[in-house]
């Protein structure tokens, strides 16, 4: 309780730590974000898991993206209709 | 008479752009809404749209980047008119991975970190990702079009900021709550069941 209350003052949550972590992702961090981020990601086990679990499922999202995001099939119902409008003008 | 010749050969080319490009545009609709019916109306419009507008259509592009931009600026519109809905949405969905931290706003900790790493092939299990792909279409509109325009698009930050009209921070926010949204959802359909 009393290291989780020192935590708080000193060092990142892990609200803003994962946050920090994603936003990484897109952006580059500060360099007082970058040393407090690897400060609480040496303490924190949970965090550091998060980390691995976060790029997981970026490369899961990658994969489905690649396999079948853009798949989908217009029911040719819908497909003949459109055609129809476009014919009849 | 030219005239006539001319629009015959406009129906045929968008004709022919039906049969090459309404699936995709299908596609992309479906994920951005979330919603077979409104999918199939945007894709309607779509083509009245490029029906109305091929005049200004002048080959710059791609037919299939010039269609894909008329039906973003279609969906954009569907947003607006649905944006009340979504800001309770996403009050919601933020309560909701509030709720994961603690009162210091650390990990309530779950005990799944370890299923994470244990299967090596995860991502190769067919299971997996359809569990991955419904947990996605069950994120907030605002949080799932962030995702899907960084991913299904690779778009850059600043034009994905730009469509859903919020700022840098905003979307770094948007990106952190999704993923949270996301990992939780894995874990309750997947790892929970399979540890």
């Amino acid at each position: 309780m009393f290291l989780e209350k020192i935590m708080s003052q000193l060092l990142l949550s892990c609200k803003e730590a994962t946050f920090l972590i994603e936003k990484k992702m897109v952006s580059p961090l500060t360099f007082t974000q970058r040393l407090r981020l690897g400060v609480h990601l040496k303490l924190c086990k949970v965090c550091s898991a998060y980390e691995s679990q976060s790029e997981t499922m970026n490369k899961a999202l990658e994969k489905w993206v690649k396999e079948g995001a853009l798949s989908k099939t217009l029911p040719s119902k819908i497909k003949s209709d459109i055609l129809e409008k476009i014919n009849r003008k | 008479m030219e005239e006539k010749t001319n629009y015959q050969s406009k129906q045929k080319v968008i004709s022919e752009w039906v049969h090459s490009f309404s699936d995709y545009l299908y596609s992309w609709a479906y994920h951005k809404t979330n919603s077979n019916e409104t999918a199939e109306d945007l894709v309607q419009e779509v083509f009245m749209a490029a029906v109305k507008n091929y005049e200004k259509f002048e080959g710059r592009s791609s037919p299939k980047t010039w269609l894909l931009k008329i039906l973003n600026n279609k969906i954009i519109d569907h947003y607006r008119k649905s944006s009340k809905k979504q800001n309770d949405q996403d009050d919601t969905a933020s309560q909701f991975t509030d709720s994961f931290f603690n009162g210091a706003d650390n990990w309530k900790a779950n005990g799944l970190e370890e299923a994470w790493t244990k299967e090596s092939h995860l991502l190769d299990d067919p299971a997996f990702n359809k569990v991955m792909e419904i947990c996605i279409e069950d994120l907030p509109n605002k949080w799932r079009l962030a995702i899907l325009s960084k991913y299904l698009l690779q778009k850059e930050s600043v034009e994905i900021c730009q469509e859903l009209e919020i700022t840098m921070s905003n979307y770094w926010q948007v990106l952190h709550r999704g993923k949270l949204l996301l990992k939780k959802c894995l874990e309750v359909n997947w790892f929970v069941k399979n540890n």
